[in-house]
């Protein structure tokens, strides 16, 4: 399989095709060229961003799917372990498309999109809540590695972390010098994206998660921000009530993930 | 002062329940969980209670007090574990 033919497939299928890759053609080309990725079926296309622990599938299906002979795609599959797939829509009749039921996989988890107007209220900041500094890098990655789901809690890279600790982006509450709690935060332009809150196991259903989202507020009553927007997996009661509690609302958008375990 | 301190908690709840959906509604009592996955409060009502704490102590006591901070979260007992400790909790942070 050679980039020539992929080029022919977007070429020949120009908008006719089914997808979940919702960055651009240019990007995957690119990608493909430069060996990030791998294609492992031409019908339907498929490709593999491999990830330390897990490897990540999109999809690219021609229109008319009625003759793939699908054993073949199965086949190719099989060799990558942990292999997940996601949908970002906000239809709401969506339903699992035929081709991840095809290719054996099943849904795993719903993430929802909350957006929040920026708030202008202040907010009681009960704990002392700081902004994390390089040296709290480890300390950091230990908890979200405990706490979160590698597959599909978007746990940042060291790289990435380091990046939000320069920006100062990355809130933290200590307790007994240990991490109690951290939020991680991109601003950009009139948004702000809360990427991750996460609570140490022994501390939840108390101020901590309050305290942290408290400071992020407050930080941004001032600012460019229009709007704050995160994910939350729809199964997590607590957060979703805590996010409730400031104000956030589902914006009708959804993120699917779905998950193909071992050998067919 | 205990009695003082539990007769203020117990006012400070009665002003809470005045916030809340019936079915939140905390009927006083020392057991009652604050914090943890068994309480009937979400941290925005524990920190509303706090706040109202604080302020009736000031009020009626003149004194001011922030009873959370990462002092009364590094203990071994949670102070905020009931009622019934959170009022042995300001009794003691009172007494100094």
């Amino acid at each position: 399989m050679n980039t020539r033919e992929i080029n022919d497939f977007f070429r020949d299928n120009k908008y006719s095709y089914k997808t979940n890759y919702i960055s651009s053609i240019p990007e995957l080309i690119n990608n493909i060229e430069n060996d990030l990725v791998d294609v492992s079926s031409m019908e339907p296309l498929l490709i593999v961003y491999k990830f330390e622990q897990y490897q990540k599938l999109f999809y690219f299906l021609r229109g008319n799917d009625g003759d793939i002979d699908w054993s073949g795609a199965i086949h190719t599959l099989n060799k990558y372990n942990n292999l997940y797939s996601e949908i970002v829509t906000n239809n709401p009749d969506f339903k699992t498309p035929f081709i991840l039921e095809k290719l054996g996989f099943e849904h795993y988890r719903t993430y929802l999109r909350k957006k929040l107007s920026t708030q202008i209220k202040e907010y009681r900041e009960l704990m002392n809540v700081r902004f994390a500094e390089d040296t709290d890098c480890y300390q950091i990655l230990e908890l979200l590695g405990k706490t979160f789901d590698p597959m599909c809690d978007r746990i940042p890279s060291e790289k990435k972390l380091k990046e939000l600790l320069r920006r100062r982006e990355v809130l933290k509450i200590d307790v007994n010098d240990k991490c109690a709690g951290v939020l991680l935060y991109s601003d950009s332009g009139n948004r702000s994206y809360i990427s991750c809150l996460c609570v140490a196991e022994e501390y939840r259903n108390s101020v901590i998660g309050y305290s942290l989202m408290a400071k992020y507020f407050n930080l941004h009553i001032e600012g460019n921000s229009k709007y704050t927007y995160l994910w939350v997996d729809s199964s997590n009661i607590a957060v979703k009530k805590l996010h409730e509690r400031f104000g956030f609302y589902e914006d009708g958008t959804k993120n699917y993930i779905y998950i193909r375990r071992g050998i067919r | 002062m205990r009695e003082e301190i539990k007769e203020i908690v117990e006012a400070s709840v009665e002003e809470l329940n005045e916030q809340l959906d019936d079915e939140k509604m905390i009927e006083f009592s020392e057991d009652i969980r604050l914090i943890g996955s068994k309480s009937i409060l979400d941290s925005m009502d524990f920190v509303t209670l706090i706040t109202i704490i604080e302020e009736r102590i000031s009020d009626r006591m003149d004194i001011d007090i922030h009873i959370v901070s990462d002092k009364a979260f590094s203990m071994e007992r949670s102070p905020f574990y009931t009622i019934g400790t959170l009022i042995e909790f300001i009794d003691e942070l009172i007494k100094g």
